[in-house]
């Protein structure tokens, strides 16, 4: 009787306690909570890793001034720094404005702990920095006359005056001389030098500027001195320079050193001549190789032509002595170094050890973006390729040794005919044996005798959880590396020589993965697909991505690649081809013998391009292939007419994605079918006329029948717009102009309560439109990048990770931008947090907490084996890498799991069910005596 | 009926504080003094056991077969109070509602191999009915909760992702 | 049996479009928009022209379609065409008021046109200044390889324009935040209702089930206890 009473009145109680909504206040609270991640102190840096790098030197300087002596460094990526002599490390780093506003134009020489620096375009900003502490001390803009001829402007900085110089066609060089560290215009003068015209090669070489004119055995140098203000137009001939027999093309630059000269090149860069400026100019009768870098310096009271040359992995370091009169020669070093490559010396500091002995460091800037500071053998080197990663792919590690002969066991079995030893007793032996191959292994391994059997490191291994494994990064440079993920160290470096990206603005260059390292005893294989340097014609590079050793080489195309993809179906060796579209859209295979497999599915592969320049968008079908031949055949095409709009972003999902879910959960218990296609790619382009000048269209075409899917436009907005694009939605940052803020807009696609095909996707039969929900948002910070978390089976919730120009990572929950949160609570959805305009920041989410990365031009997320867990590697000027769980680690234990609690308390109770057990018998049958 | 054949064998107002074995402890606490189980029957048995044995046997598995209908106002009142919500104590209830009268079910033989006479089938089917009633009751009431996997969302988690048939791939021009 | 249909079939299917969001569009126009067809099972295939469509205004998106009907050569070669598997391809060439000449390619699959009786929808996309940007030429389906009964086009023509983009929604969330703080003011006064006059309603069952329970209580143990666990004990 009692019990059920007692329930109702719980019940009861529930019901009332439910009625005062007091629940669902609990449910968001929880939620908010659950959403709130973050790192506790002791687990800084146990699973992530930050590696900061300055760029490619564009100048350099010893500060053997200060007290700390530090090399500065201004580079190619905007930045300022200072770097420990004796390690390399960066003492302090600035970074300045992004691109053009930031880019270094002029650096002083190191005097009294102070520097100074000019940068930026229109206006030009001077600052003065403090060495020391890296601090600035004062900053200024040079407000700019003729903003148009900014790229001719010339700075010189001397004695804490800068000038700067501007030569005006036919007519001379205007001289405007400040005070550096004020700002003040001291004066301002117009030398005549009416030799300065467009066709003409100039270039200062402080007091002198000089310019070429004429390209044939005729040319001419003429030189003014612009500080003298009465000095007049000289010339040289280029014969007085080489002598008779040289022949143009020429061409002039300065020498780098602490000693105006400038090097002039003949016989198509492949010797030149130096020709010093100091009072007088005064050629060196000196030939030196084309390819040979120059440094002009002086060891005391002597100038020296310092002379690099780089051959085979020789680097040779040559001196030629000026003041005597026949110049001697002198090889100073010769180093075989493998991080040096087509070196040139930046910068050099000499100390005299004892008469007529000079000890020099020279700073070495390789041509693969590395920095080397040399000193009798390189002291250390920086990978600053690594500041301009092109292509980023995280590549599964392969099994132990130990798995692999498990591995071959098994792969074993399966090339064996089948019915002639598919015995039973034969399989045991082969067990029996393949298990006292392992014992062996192990015994071997305890005692430490195990030989080192393969070449590739022990600890390079898949673990676990899948969450080792090794980062390949391409860089613009050229070199590629690998870096494993668990400590950031970089396992290997490959040089692939003269590629570039396939155009110059971007850099582009495209990673493949083609087969993974699952595949034992095949070899995982990663290719580059690039541009020649010198032909533009497209180049593979196949190597293996653990290791970092080419596979086929480098393969020539005789064609320019216009496109490219990878193939979804595997060869007999699992590798996957790739397709290749040239400019006249013809389709090529590589490897070309998978030809056959690539020409089977060309029934269901489309490929489409995107022509920037003339806004057209082509989709190419493969039916028509032969088996021998792929061919492509154009099936769709589409305008988006550079008159009105201009494409800037062409973004289609991320190819490994899964969605687990197939709908959405309404409020009356019906689902809502998400609008799944995969072949759906977002397009964002920018408004070009003057009326549409502010407007962001965003278009989604579905590229394999062509159809577009849906057109939205964002008035009196601008980019910079970062897309993220995976599953049924959409989420893009852009800059609302009218409120000046950055807004996140999300867009969620729907096919509504039937789903058309249950079991299939076909773009050529989904022919209705699906339903668009959207939403946007406020976002109270700048954003670099956006990236979406990914996971192997698609069942974690997605984050969103935002990187933000402070420096930050953020980890923005999906459900934050979830368009169908509903400001009206009516229409409120299970699990959907109520409307609020502005999205939170929260602190918690910051995943690289303090460990700020700047510049970040990418985010690369993988899954690992972990279902909860998703790999972060983001790049741009620094690395990090580090993993989330968006939905928390809900696979595996915590770390402070308490096993032996566990095991204790279930044995203690096993134990003492049985003593009870025991025990009540005996009490029984002592019960039943009486 | 085992405890009320043990009851008539002992004294009326005896108290029996040592049990003999733990199975009649199990069953129900000891009765306060002066005060039978059986007393109901022991008078009728005392005045005229032979005549209305029958007569109480068929009132009493008539009691027995109307049992589950009776409980129907009662199973109304708990779900009614019970609430919509779903948290541990309602959802205890309707497993109680659901389980009891299916138990029942199965123990239908048991429950009615005393009872013979021309009434059994019957009563039997009575039973069956109310008990039948009752799980219904049950589920409606796991209906209205929203228990019962009825929707299409309930399902959602067990469809296959679509499999794709065509592939692309592309994007910018490179050159 | 018509031997030849090569007259001229005039079809007039006049449009309007469904929803026009027309606050987006700025601007109104005409388009003209001549149609080339090709039935060929090639990857370059050769076009013979279909029809034409004259939109008078984008806004109302009235269009006139004028399309001659459909040789039967030409459906035995759509025929062949949807055995193969093989697409019809149509080109577009779009003559907008603004003075532009864009020509589109769009194609389906042949046997859905078939299935679907030679009844196609052709959306024309444009973009927020009015310009075309794609024409996609629809067919519902199925895709069947029956000889179609029509010979002649069927032939929706749809405008699409741009969605206006989503803005944060501030005033409708500065309202509700004043709601509930009114609310919030407004209950306050409310609540001072006594706890009986605001929970009788759970009070008085229970009350009634108490007095119930009370008074059936001598028969507790049958009603209660008669279910199958009841029944088993006696």
């Amino acid at each position: 009787m009692a019990p059920p009473i007692l329930t109702i009145f719980r019940g009861n109680f529930n019901r009332f306690c439910i009625d005062s909504q007091f629940f669902q206040y609990f449910i968001v609270l929880l939620s908010l909570f659950n959403l709130s991640l973050c790192l506790y102190e002791d687990q800084v840096g146990k699973f992530d890793w930050r590696q900061n790098y300055v760029g490619k030197i564009k100048f350099a300087n010893f500060d053997n001034v200060s007290q700390v002596k530090k090399i500065i460094v201004a580079t190619e990526e905007n930045v300022i720094a200072a770097l420990n002599i004796k390690t390399g490390q960066i003492l302090w780093r600035r970074v300045l404005e992004k691109g053009y506003a930031g880019r270094i134009r002029a650096f002083s020489n190191v005097a009294d702990d102070e520097l100074i620096l000019v940068n930026g375009g229109v206006p030009a900003i001077v600052r003065y920095w403090n060495l020391t502490t890296g601090h600035i001390l004062n900053e200024w803009p040079i407000a700019e006359q003729n903003p148009d001829r900014i790229e001719d402007v010339q700075w010189h900085i001397n004695d804490g005056t800068l000038y700067h110089i501007l030569p005006i066609y036919n007519s001379g060089v205007e001289v405007t001389a400040y005070d550096s560290k004020t700002g003040e215009k001291l004066k301002s003068r117009k030398i005549s030098a009416p030799f300065i015209s467009q066709e003409t090669e100039c270039v200062l070489a402080s007091p002198y500027f000089i310019c070429l004119k004429g390209d044939s055995s005729l040319a001419i140098l003429f030189y003014i001195n612009i500080f003298e203000p009465k000095s007049q137009p000289q010339s040289i001939t280029i014969n007085t320079i080489f002598g008779a027999g040289a022949e143009g093309p020429y061409r002039i630059s300065l020498v780098p050193g602490n000693i105006a000269a400038i090097s002039i090149s003949t016989d198509n860069n492949r010797r030149k001549r130096l020709l010093l400026l100091e009072n007088e100019p005064t050629p060196v009768p000196h030939d030196i190789d084309g390819e040979n870098s120059v440094y002009i310096t002086n060891f005391d009271d002597k100038k020296v032509v310092l002379e690099l040359s780089y051959n085979d992995k020789i680097t040779t370091v040559m001196a030629t002595y000026l003041n005597e009169n026949e110049p001697q020669s002198e090889k100073l070093h010769r180093i075989i170094h493998n991080d040096l490559y087509r070196p040139e010396i930046v910068a050099t500091t000499c100390t005299c050890k004892s008469l007529k002995r000079y000890a020099c460091k020279f700073l070495l800037s390789s041509e693969d973006h590395s920095i080397s500071l040399l000193d009798k053998k390189v002291l250390w080197t920086r990978e600053e390729a690594l500041a301009r990663i092109v292509a980023v792919e995280i590549v599964e590690l392969p099994m132990s040794d130990r798995d692999q002969a498990i591995e071959t066991e098994f792969d074993l079995k399966e090339s064996l005919d089948v019915d002639s030893t598919w015995d039973v007793f034969g399989m045991l032996v082969r067990r029996l044996s393949s298990q006292a191959n392992q014992v062996k292994a192990f015994i071997q391994a305890a005692l430490g005798l195990e030989p080192q059997q393969s070449n590739q490191r022990a600890d390079l291994v898949r673990d676990k959880f899948g969450l080792h494994k090794m980062i390949v990064a391409v860089t613009s440079a050229g070199k590629i590396f690998g870096i494993e993920s668990k400590k950031g160290e970089l396992i290997w470096q490959l040089r692939v020589p003269n590629i570039q990206g396939f155009s110059k603005e971007s850099d582009q260059m495209v990673l493949y993965v083609q087969r993974g390292s699952r595949h034992f005893p095949h070899p995982p294989q990663c290719s580059l697909l690039a541009a020649d340097k010198d032909t533009g014609s497209g180049v593979i590079f196949t190597f293996n991505p653990i290791n970092g050793q080419a596979l086929d080489g480098l393969t020539k195309l005789n064609y320019r690649v216009k496109q490219s993809m990878l193939l979804h179906v595997t060869t007999d060796s699992f590798l996957r081809s790739i397709i290749i579209l040239d400019e006249r859209d013809r389709a090529y295979v590589y490897p070309e013998s998978a030809t056959a497999v690539a020409t089977s599915v060309g029934r269901n592969t489309y490929i489409f391009t995107v022509d920037k320049a003339s806004g057209i968008l082509s989709g190419y079908s493969f039916s028509y292939s032969t088996p021998q031949n792929l061919i492509a055949n154009k099936v769709w095409e589409l305008v988006l007419s550079p008159k009105n709009q201009r494409i800037t972003h062409v973004v289609s999902k991320d190819p490994i994605e899964r969605v687990h879910s197939q709908g959405r959960v309404l409020g009356d218990r019906s689902v809502l079918y998400k609008y799944i296609n995969p072949n759906l790619v977002a397009i964002v382009t920018q408004g070009t006329s003057s009326v549409q000048k502010n407007t962001l269209n965003l278009y989604l075409l579905d590229v394999v029948s062509g159809s577009m899917v849906f057109s939205i436009v964002h008035k009196r907005t601008k980019g910079p717009v970062h897309i993220v694009h995976s599953e049924n939605w959409l989420v893009y940052s852009y800059f609302n102009e009218k409120s000046r803020r950055t807004e996140i807009a999300t867009l969620e696609l729907y096919e509504g309560k039937t789903q058309s095909n249950m079991t299939v996707f076909s773009s050529l039969t989904t022919t209705k439109l699906p339903i668009v929900e959207r939403q946007a948002f406020i976002f109270p910070a700048s954003i670099e990048s956006m990236r979406e978390t990914i996971t192997e089976k698609g069942i974690t919730s997605k984050h969103i990770l935002v990187a933000l120009a402070n420096g930050g990572v953020l980890e923005l929950p999906w459900m934050l931008v979830d368009p169908r949160r509903s400001i009206n609570p009516e229409m409120r959805e299970e699990g959907v947090i109520p409307y609020m305009p502005e999205l939170p920041i929260h602190v918690d989410g910051i995943i690289n907490y303090n460990q700020s990365v700047f510049r970040i031009s990418g985010i690369h997320t993988s899954p690992s084996g972990l279902e909860s867990t998703c790999l972060v590697f983001v790049h741009g000027l620094d690395l990090f890498y580090t993993r989330v769980a968006p939905s928390k680690t809900f696979d595996v234990l915590k770390e402070d799991f308490d096993y032996y609690l566990i095991v204790i308390v279930l044995a203690a109770l096993v134990i003492s069910s049985y003593i009870t057990k025991k025990l009540a018998s005996q009490k029984l049958q002592k019960q039943a005596w009486k | 009926m085992s405890v009320q054949k043990l009851n008539t064998k002992r004294f009326k107002w005896t108290l029996d504080f040592s049990y003999k074995n733990k199975q009649e402890r199990s069953i129900e606490l000891a009765s306060p003094p002066g005060y039978t189980h059986g007393v109901a029957l022991v008078h009728s048995t005392d005045h005229s056991r032979e005549s209305h044995s029958n007569h109480l046997i068929i009132k009493k598995s008539w009691d027995l077969a109307l049992g589950p209908l009776k409980q129907v106002p009662m199973n109304l009142f708990i779900m009614y109070m019970a609430g919509n919500s779903i948290s541990i104590f309602p959802i205890m209830m309707v497993g109680m509602l659901i389980i009891r009268p299916i138990k029942a079910l199965f123990t239908l033989q048991q429950t009615f191999k005393v009872i013979e006479g021309t009434h059994a089938f019957g009563q039997k089917f009575v039973f069956f009915l109310g008990q039948i009633v009752n799980i219904f009751l049950a589920l409606y009431k796991c209906q209205s909760m929203g228990l019962l996997p009825t929707h299409a969302s309930d399902w959602l988690a067990f469809v296959e992702s679509q499999t794709r048939v065509e592939y692309s791939g592309g994007g910018f021009k490179y050159t | 049996m018509k031997m030849h249909t090569s007259f001229a079939k005039i079809l007039l299917v006049l449009s309007l479009s469904s929803f026009i969001s027309a606050s987006e569009l700025d601007f109104d126009g005409w388009l003209q928009i001549r149609l080339w067809h090709s039935f060929d099972d090639e990857p370059t295939p050769r076009y013979v022209e279909r029809g034409k469509i004259t939109i008078s205004s984008i806004r109302s998106g009235a269009a006139v379609v004028s399309q001659p009907g459909l040789h039967n050569l030409n459906i035995d070669k759509l025929n062949i065409l949807a055995k193969h598997g093989g697409k019809y391809r149509l080109k577009a060439i779009v003559q907008s008021s603004s003075g532009s000449e864009i020509t589109f390619l769009t194609s389906i699959l042949a046997c859905n046109l078939l299935g679907s009786n030679l009844q196609d929808t052709l959306n024309i996309w444009l973009d927020s200044s009015a310009e075309p940007i794609a024409v996609n030429l629809v067919s519902q389906g199925p895709c069947s390889l029956k000889n179609p009964t029509a010979q002649s086009w069927t032939t929706d023509v749809q405008m699409k324009y741009p969605d206006g983009g989503p803005m944060p929604d501030t005033a409708t969330y500065i309202q509700k935040l004043e709601r509930e703080k009114q609310a919030r003011e407004s209950g306050e006064n409310k609540d001072n209702r006594s706890f009986f006059a605001k929970y009788w309603m759970y009070v008085i069952p229970a009350v009634i089930f108490v007095v119930l329970s009370s008074a059936t209580n001598p028969e507790a143990g049958n009603t209660v206890g008669s279910g199958g666990g009841g029944a088993q004990r006696q």
